[in-house]
């Protein structure tokens, strides 16, 4: 499905918060690899504080391969944010838009490639884009950036195959399978269709009010049950815990490798008749030693009294962005943003009160989802 | 009906308390005749007619149904009589907040005109609760009871205060407002208790209970109670409280009786699976969890949409609306609830045999207070977490901090694990009921169901369980 949008404009960001647009050019699951041509680094824009800024680079790279597992987002370009000078009406005529490598800073380059530590992945990018451009058939093997040690999370490497023969950055922590990674990517492009004119809104970065519009577009639920065999049976659970938990080591192994889901359930089943959800001992409670415990306490802003909420909206730019990541899953999962005033401050429970005020009747609500009442409203209650 | 019993008795503590006579004229509801597990029934055999307390709490006990102290009540309300600074750690929905209710009532003298004892809740859902349980406990003692909360007019609570309270249910910001005001006078109080204490020593409380604490007598008993004792609260031992004994029943963190599963979703197919279990599963009611305010309506909306009727609270509501929808699902006006953390702890309605995470929880310490809102008193109940690729490094946290496997949601659900079996027998009459709820599918908001479907669970209603 994913393969419709080859030749499609995109913007890419990554787990470094650097935003790529380029042209799809192809997938490959096998690798878990997703390739875009044509790509301008846009660097991370608004998404990391100013002292992790990574400016946005200038030239094209001709292509780039990105690990699909450190892809953090996908959304498709609209044709108009593609940017031309032709736009500009200041614009008569203009000669090539492509521009080209210049010598002076390939040997600018070089002398990174000669003796730099610096493992930025702003740096890196453009070492191996300009590798790249020179000599194409150059081995993975011989690109410096590899050999750095890199504490940076995103893996990008330029040049056909690369990401390939890379180990993984992060060793045995490193819980991306492949499969899963791309089925991430391709949850990311399928998700492209629901809202189209995502990339607006997240590219900018200065969104808020009103003028946002993510069309709501009621999710579709179908008629048929759930199939809870078949999708569950796309999630390996023991998969995250590395070596998979000590404990669970044993069924992991069989999980692994089956993909009917049918054998695991029962396995477990088996499993649960025995000890009924106590399999393993806790990592965090150990009542012979300690009265107290170490769970992962509950957020901090659950405010049980559940005053004080309404003054506390807005706080920096952390929340807006939780707001925003918020109002993207919900698209997701409903179809629309949702916000304050969904319902209407005092609507919230129908029939005490909320009658009143919707004017309309019952007659009306129904069809009328999103139009107007709810839709991005941020700030009505406030 | 038992006024000459109340009198003859009400200065002479704990007669002969085992010749049953008192217990003539005393209504206890039906009897709950659903399973339980042994984090209930494990007990060495008390009877609360040993425990040495007055005829008057002990009628209040009877009334309420309660048959058995749970190990919780067995362990915890001696050793509060005796006055000790207690930590007392157990299951969800064991039966802490009598272990404290009791003891605490215990210890209230009627005649005196004074605040005897101060029971402090992290929600104002569960200071109604803790309240309630208060005055059906302590219905033949004459015992003044006063909830306080935010959200409502201080005004209000003022007057109350001008009159007899004996014991001051609430939350702490209000509580502090009125001691701080002179309103409320607590320097002769001498019990005060922290139910789900954790949550009241966060950073967000614990300030508030320090200044609290400054109210009360230097001679006071501090009691603190919890399922969830994080170090934090160890501080607040050390600081305050003079060698408490610490009770400890918590073996394990989980419930015996909730058997938890996980389906894996996608963020857009979550509304479809959703649709699907309430479809498939036997819900006597569900409380449904979702991880912020917007969803929870956004959900609540769509729900309705599926043809279900739904009740919805979360923090930003008007503090009535809150109220009433507690009040209500609480007596099985409608099956479903949809709720963020704010219902997290606490919350006690025994007819809820399923907990929906419809947003899997990002901390092992919320999911265990979520799913410990079915299984209610040792009962069976089902927690079914949706679970997205983004979910899976907290869903593996969790199983390993909480020492708990979370299954695979399987095709078939074994009835026998969340639905008791005389319900099963009325399996029948609940799917037409099912289909009827279907029916509401004319109605086109989040409504006030009114077609005569209720829950099973009218013999749980009455009793405020968390009594138990």
């Amino acid at each position: 499905m994913a393969l419709s949008f080859i030749g499609k404009p995109i913007s890419l960001i990554s787990h470094s918060d650097v935003r790529y647009r380029g042209i799809l050019a192809g997938i490959d699951p096998a690798a878990s690899t997703i390739q875009l041509s044509k790509v301008y680094s846009m660097g991370t824009e608004t998404r990391r504080p100013p002292n992790d800024f990574i400016p946005p680079v200038q030239d094209p790279y001709e292509y780039i391969i990105f690990r699909a597992s450190e892809v953090k987002d996908l959304s498709v370009d609209e044709p108009a944010m593609v940017r031309s000078v032709h736009d500009d009406p200041a614009v008569i005529g203009a000669g090539s838009a492509q521009p080209q490598p210049q010598p002076s800073q390939q040997a600018a380059y070089s002398s990174f490639v000669g003796g730099q530590v610096s493992a930025s992945t702003y740096v890196q990018q453009q070492q191996q884009a300009q590798q790249r451009a020179q000599q194409p058939q150059v081995l993975p093997q011989q690109q410096p950036p590899r050999q750095q040690p890199s504490a940076t999370p995103v893996t990008i490497s330029a040049g056909a195959g690369a990401a390939r023969n890379q180990p993984p950055r992060r060793g045995s922590n490193n819980v991306h399978t492949a499969a899963a990674s791309l089925e991430t990517v391709e949850r990311a492009l399928g998700d492209l269709r629901v809202s189209n004119n995502v990339h607006a809104i997240r590219g900018g970065g200065g969104r808020r009010g009103g003028n946002s519009h993510v069309a709501p577009k009621p999710i579709h639920v179908p008629n048929t049950d759930f199939d809870f065999q078949s999708s569950n049976a796309k999630f390996d659970k023991h998969a995250v815990g590395g070596a998979g938990a000590k404990s669970a080591g044993a069924d992991g192994g069989d999980n692994g490798s089956d993909s009917d889901g049918e054998t695991n359930p029962s396995e477990e089943g088996e499993e649960n008749d025995k000890g009924k959800g106590k399999v393993k001992e806790s990592t965090a409670y150990h009542p012979q030693k300690s009265f107290f415990d170490e769970l992962t306490p509950g957020p901090v802003e659950l405010r049980g009294g559940g005053g004080g909420g309404r003054g506390r909206r807005g706080g920096g730019p952390g929340a807006r962005n939780r707001r925003e990541e918020e109002r993207e899953r919900n698209v997701a999962t409903f179809g629309e943003p949702g916000g304050v005033g969904l319902m209407g401050p005092g609507a919230y429970v129908g029939g005490w009160g909320g009658y009143g005020r919707r004017g309309g009747g019952r007659g009306g609500i129904r069809g009328g989802r999103g139009r107007g009442r709810g839709g991005p409203s941020v700030g009505v209650g406030a | 009906m038992s006024q000459a019993a109340t009198s003859s008795t009400a200065t002479s503590p704990a007669p002969n308390n085992h010749d049953n006579s008192w217990k003539i004229g005393l209504r206890p509801p039906p009897k709950d005749l659903r399973p339980q597990t042994e984090d209930v029934t494990a007990t060495k055999g008390t009877e609360f007619e040993d425990m040495n307390l007055r005829r008057e709490l002990l009628m209040g006990i009877f009334e309420a149904g309660f048959e058995k102290p749970s190990p919780i009540q067995e362990e915890a309300i001696p050793m509060a009589l005796s006055k000790r600074d207690i930590l007392a750690r157990a299951k969800n929905g064991t039966g802490k907040t009598a272990a404290f209710v009791i003891p605490s009532l215990q210890r209230v003298d009627p005649t005196l005109n004074k605040i005897q004892v101060l029971l402090l809740v992290p929600t104002r859902e569960l200071a109604l609760q803790t309240s309630q349980v208060c005055k059906i406990l302590g219905k033949h003692m004459r015992v003044q009871v006063m909830v306080t909360t935010g959200g409502t007019t201080l005004k209000d609570d003022i007057m109350r205060l001008s009159e007899t309270v004996h014991v001051l249910v609430g939350t702490p910001g209000r509580i502090l407002d009125l001691a701080g005001k002179n309103v409320a006078d607590l320097s002769e109080c001498p019990v005060f208790v922290m139910d789900e204490a954790d949550k009241l020593l966060s950073p967000e409380f614990a300030p508030v209970m320090e200044q609290l604490l400054a109210y009360l007598p230097a001679q006071r008993q501090v009691m603190l109670f919890s399922a969830t004792f994080p170090m934090i609260v160890k501080d607040f031992k050390d600081k305050n409280m003079r060698q408490p004994y610490e009770i400890n029943l918590m073996e394990e963190l989980t419930l015996r009786g909730v058997t938890q599963y996980y389906a894996y979703v996608e963020e857009r197919q979550k509304v479809h699976c959703l649709n699907t279990l309430f479809s498939k599963l036997q819900i006597n009611q569900s409380i449904i969890f979702c991880n912020s305010t917007n969803r929870v309506e956004l959900l609540a909306k769509k729900i309705t949409d599926l043809g279900y009727s739904c009740f919805y609270s979360h923090a930003k509501m008007l503090q009535s609306h809150r109220n009433r929808v507690f009040h209500d699902f609480r007596n099985g006006v409608c099956r479903n609830l949809v709720c963020s953390d704010l219902l997290t702890r606490g919350i006690d309605i025994q007819a809820v045999n399923v907990v929906i995470n419809f947003d899997f929880p990002k901390n092992s310490e919320t999911y265990l207070h979520r799913i410990g809102r079915s299984g209610r008193f040792g009962h069976l109940g089902l927690a079914i977490n949706l679970v997205t690729y983004e979910d899976r490094f907290n869903l593996y946290r969790i199983e390993q901090e909480l020492g708990t496997e979370i299954q695979p949601i399987p095709q078939i659900i074994d009835k026998g694990l969340y639905v008791a079996p005389s319900a099963t027998e009325e399996e029948r009459q609940v799917q037409q009921q099912v289909q009827q709820q279907q029916r509401v599918r004319q109605q086109d908001q989040v409504v006030y169901q009114s077609n005569g479907i209720q829950p099973q669970g009218g013999a749980y209603r009455g009793v405020p369980a968390a009594a138990r």
